[in-house]
């Protein structure tokens, strides 16, 4: 795959601190930095992660849920589970 | 630092493709600028609906739940003690808003009812007004 440019904006203080750290010679130029930043958090996120949002949205599209239905669901499992945890004080 | 209760509903709404009307508990997770609450009795309602209401698949509701506990504080359940000094239209709502005063959290739920209730006890906020508030910036429609 080819290399591409991303754009990315930053605040004024943001990029002072970026900027700071080039000048110590820790990064190369800001965008030696942001490509630093890229890979780590890359690094972290595990790469099954958007795919399961995906699946699970593409899901949710299906069994048609929507916001509404979400909160009425939700509210119906709350008070069942306040029983089960609380008693029915 | 601004610590947020994410209420069930929040959570679920990643569930949603369309995020436009409402907050992404993914664009606020991947943001980092605020510690991300949430309790253990929130968690067991998320198993619930996906599972009980939803019919999810079982790894998968794994799979997210974990995602869950890797990005956020996840607090115990209040005792029966802690919840019955929380007066509530609802009672149900109790272990929400005890947990989220305990911690002293702002309550993010779009449901009504909940933050009509926490009012009382905490800064409860719709999912709409964190955003502008806080000013989070909502995730990009997925890529097709």
């Amino acid at each position: 795959m080819e290399n591409a440019s991303v754009t990315a904006r930053l605040t004024g203080k943001e990029i002072k601190k970026i900027d700071s750290l080039v000048a110590a010679g820790l990064y190369t130029t800001r965008s030696d930095f942001m490509r630093h930043a890229a890979l780590h958090l890359l690094r972290e996120e595990a790469p099954e992660i958007p795919e399961l949002f995906l699946r699970l949205q593409e899901q949710a599209d299906k069994k048609q849920i929507t916001k509404e239905k979400i909160l009425k669901d939700i509210r119906t499992v709350r008070q069942g589970l306040y029983r089960e945890t609380f008693g029915d004080d | 630092m601004i610590k947020l209760f994410l209420d069930t509903n929040i959570l679920l709404s990643s569930l949603i493709a369309d995020r436009k009307a409402h907050i992404s508990c993914l664009s606020i997770l991947l943001q980092n600028n605020y510690q991300l609450v949430t309790n253990e009795y929130v968690l067991k309602e998320v198993r619930k609906v996906l599972e009980g209401i939803y019919s999810y698949d079982q790894e998968d509701i794994n799979r997210f739940i974990e995602f869950i506990r890797a990005k956020m504080e996840i607090v115990k359940t209040p005792s029966k003690e802690e919840i019955k000094k929380i007066n509530s239209n609802d009672k149900s709502d109790r272990p929400i808003i005890s947990s989220a005063q305990k911690h002293r959290c702002i309550l993010i739920t779009d449901d009504m009812p909940t933050r009509n209730n926490a009012g009382k006890y905490v800064l409860a906020l719709e999912s709409v007004e964190a955003i502008d508030l806080f000013n989070i910036r909502l995730a990009k429609e997925p890529f097709k």
